[in-house]
């Protein structure tokens, strides 16, 4: 809103002080907007009032080819993929076949579909409760840390992967976790050679091995987010804290988690979407195997519509997927927001 | 799934349904301006690049698309071409092979896309419209006479999607690799094997193999790859022809049956008892030329391709055979891709020279490019001979590819039946390797995404 009354013409900023007053009653942003125009338009001739429409309408003309591309790239997609969701399609030929909510019913109740989705699920472990976890614990040791190379270098270092593409991070992964490969071979140094095995094409542990690269790629964003975060809580909470006798674990508890809450609250909704819609790095490890045992919605949404050609399955489960996606993040959203105040 | 079966995106050689037979359209071959005037005459004479209209400007390009893995190959027959026609140049449309299935399609349906292409899915592609009818070339270059009906099959679809029947689609020659059972010549001599002629005898040559501590068989099952066994168990059990009706939708045709369960069963029991390498749910096909290459196993199941590009060390020794029958004597089976074969798009503006370019494909000139370059075999080269141990791989492989011919065994791969049950392959084989499904159960499902592909090409 504030982009639009910005763009046009240079106008004297008469309103100006009515704003600071009006804003003060907190009626917020939009309605701080409508009054700023109105008081404008009031003090303002009528000439100078259609001049005043035709900022606000100059606005949305300098919008405009953003709008035509959110439009035609973001909206039209969804749209006709919500649209293709209703009909059997196989993505080429001319006919499509209404078939009404059947591939929804699909979605939700295929074994293969639906385990996709809870495997989405299981992802937000790994994705998301640990990666905060230990951005957490990194976080709070390097607070502790002086300013200086050492510094530097770890956080260079914890931050590596996650400038890394998930696709090379999943090939170089399955090296590791081949049989002759890194993994293994530190297992058989350690003596635990008996668990040795292919790690990826073991039906119990294929999903979890593929979501500790997850782990490992978002480690390094939650790690500098909250390292950030970290540095902005003032010294001298962490001082009253220890004058009070509180521990590591209360100045943990007290002073750090409160104070970090806005930066929780963006690595858990970026990871939690990259749970959710993970793709690349199963889809380069596994394609979704052995059987069925990491079948993520990202690659059954591949595979109905590239593999299967069927474009109304794989739409109305992205679309399911999309769903859950906001349905998740929303209330993570809100909860975080929420106690921004507190 | 992106499954490499060879170079090229899986040979897909299947089809399933045709809107309609659509006459040849000879028209729009030299642009607009000159599309009326010389349609009919091009229709009626079949004029190609040697009578090249004297006012077009430079040779005529034809596209052929192609994937990475096949593009070498490709190349060497567009150069052999160019270099003996005059007037048509054919160059190269590559895309990488894992886009190969998803890239057709979409490119087919632009007017510049490809104008000679492989087929991915021929049934799914003539049933959208995208494939030309070439039964008036197929009479006016004499493919009718020159071929015999069952080499012509493979390219034809009906209206109802069954292959081997109705219009032709893709022609071209008779040349490819071949699938089989390579082993490592150190071990067989060191464990006194020889070629088995049965399946109970290789069955046996896997135990002996197990007994004295060898893996018996090397292969990546991430990619499915134990599909290339499994296939050929099918061949042998089901006869070629029982296998082919399915993949090719012949009414009535299911696979569903005790044959079929049986090839099934004897692979899981053979999972089950270890005569794979641990890791084979975990490896890819790279991955599984490795531990081959390095000795780790006797036996390695799979298709003539292998033996190109690098796959294995210079000192490493291997030889092929082919797959054994069920009973002494009994026909040789296994799947050949047949690198020569290929269709126009309808929508090509060079029609006429994309069908004379299919019908130099015909040529020993053209299977010889392929002997050369794509590593592949073609029939009546050379004498045939009984399998043996000794003999260079060359002389092997080129000996299987024709016992398969001579034994009427050529199969398909069941994944090119369609999409879905491609998709299923290797989950399916997972889970049968680690005895999480039985050959019955494995076979049902195949035979429920065997009909599913059915309806989603004929609603």
């Amino acid at each position: 809103m504030l982009a639009v009354g910005a763009i046009g013409p240079p106008q004297p900023v008469r309103g100006i002080e009515k704003v600071n007053v009006v804003t003060t009653t907190s009626i917020g942003e939009k309605g701080a907007q409508r009054a700023l125009l109105a008081a404008d338009a009031a003090t303002l001739g009528p000439g100078r009032r259609r001049s005043k429409r035709w900022r606000r309408y100059a606005g949305w003309l300098f919008a405009l080819p953003a709008l035509l591309f959110y439009g035609i790239f973001e909206l039209h997609p969804i749209i006709s993929a919500v649209n293709y969701s209703f009909y059997k399609w196989d993505g080429i030929s001319a006919v499509k076949k209404w078939v009404g909510l059947s591939n929804y019913v699909a979605a939700l109740t295929q074994p293969q579909q639906l385990s996709s989705l809870v495997h989405a699920f299981v992802f937000i472990i790994f994705f998301t409760v640990l990666p905060v976890t230990f951005g957490l614990i990194v976080a709070s040791v390097m607070r502790t840390v002086k300013p200086g190379p050492y510094g530097t270098v770890t956080r260079t270092l914890v931050f590596l992967p996650q400038i890394l593409p998930g696709a090379a991070a999943g090939v170089a992964w399955n090296w590791m976790y081949s049989k002759d490969g890194f993994v293994n071979t530190v297992l058989h140094w350690v003596g635990l050679g008996s668990l040795a095995r292919g790690w990826v094409g073991s039906f119990t542990f294929a999903l979890p091995a593929v979501g500790f690269v997850g782990t490992w790629l978002s480690t390094g964003l939650c790690s500098v987010l909250l390292m950030a975060g970290i540095g902005s809580i003032n010294p001298s909470l962490y001082e009253a804290a220890k004058v009070d006798g509180a521990g590591i674990w209360h100045q943990f508890r007290q002073v750090t988690l409160p104070g970090l809450r806005q930066q929780i609250g963006v690595c858990v909704t970026i990871t939690v979407i990259a749970a959710l819609s993970s793709f690349d790095v199963v889809y380069l490890m596994t394609q979704g195997g052995p059987g069925y045992s990491t079948v993520v919605p990202g690659v059954e949404v591949y595979n109905l519509a590239f593999n299967d050609y069927q474009i109304g399955s794989a739409c109305a489960l992205a679309v399911v997927l999309a769903v859950i996606v906001i349905a998740v993040v929303a209330p993570l959203q809100r909860f975080f927001r929420g106690t921004d105040n507190g | 799934m992106s499954m490499i079966w060879k170079g090229k995106a899986m040979p897909y050689h299947q089809p399933a349904r045709v809107r309609a037979a659509r006459p040849v359209r000879l028209g729009k071959a030299l642009g607009p301006a000159a599309a009326t005037l010389v349609s009919t005459s091009l229709a009626l004479t079949g004029l190609g690049a040697a009578g090249a209209p004297a006012f077009a400007s430079g040779p005529v390009v034809i596209k052929l698309f192609s994937g990475s893995g096949t593009a070498t190959l490709n190349q060497a027959l567009a150069n052999a071409f160019n270099k003996s026609q005059k007037g048509v140049k054919v160059v190269l449309m590559t895309v990488p092979d894992t886009d190969y299935n998803t890239a057709l399609p979409r490119d087919l349906r632009t007017s510049s896309g490809p104008d000679v292409f492989a087929p991915s899915a021929l049934v799914q592609e003539v049933a959208d419209g995208e494939v030309l009818n070439l039964d008036g070339y197929a009479r006016h270059y004499g493919w009718t006479k020159k071929f015999s009906p069952q080499a012509l099959a493979p390219g034809r679809v009906s209206s109802k999607g069954v292959i081997g029947r109705g219009p032709l689609y893709e022609a071209g020659g008779q040349a490819g690799v071949v699938t089989g059972i390579f082993y490592n010549r150190a071990l067989m001599a060191k464990l006194r094997l020889h070629v088995p002629k049965t399946i109970s005898q290789f069955a046996a040559e896997l135990a002996t193999a197990k007994a004295h501590g060898v893996t018996p068989i090397i292969c990546s099952n991430e990619d499915g790859l134990t599909g290339h066994l499994f296939d050929m168990l099918l061949g042998d059990y089901m006869g070629a022809k029982g296998i082919d009706n399915v993949i090719d939708n012949v009414p009535g045709s299911s696979l569903d049956t005790p044959d079929a369960v049986a090839a099934a069963n004897l692979l899981g029991s053979w999972m089950s008892k270890g005569y794979f390498n641990s890791d084979a749910n975990a490896i890819q096909q790279t991955q599984s030329y490795q531990e081959f290459g390095a000795g780790d196993g006797l036996f390695f199941i799979s298709g003539s391709w292998i033996e190109f590009g690098g796959n294995f060390p210079k000192t490493f020794s291997y030889g092929m055979m082919p797959f054994p029958p069920v009973t002494v004597g009994g026909p040789y089976v296994g799947m050949e891709s047949n690198d020569l074969a290929f269709s126009v798009a309808a929508k090509s503006a060079h029609k006429d020279q994309a069908a004379q370019f299919v019908n130099w494909l015909s040529t020993p000139a053209a299977a010889r490019v392929v002997v050369k370059v794509g590593g592949g075999n073609a029939y009546g080269l050379a004498r045939i001979v009984p399998p043996a141990l000794a003999g260079s791989l060359q002389a092997q492989t080129e000996n299987v590819y024709q016992l398969v011919q001579r034994d009427n065994g050529v199969l398909n791969w069941l994944q090119n039946q369609g999409p879905i049950v491609n998709s299923d392959f290797p989950p399916q084989l997972q889970l049968l390797m680690a005895g999480k499904t039985t050959g019955a159960a494995m076979i049902q499902k195949f035979q429920s995404d065997v009909v599913a592909d059915r309806q989603a090409t004929s609603s």
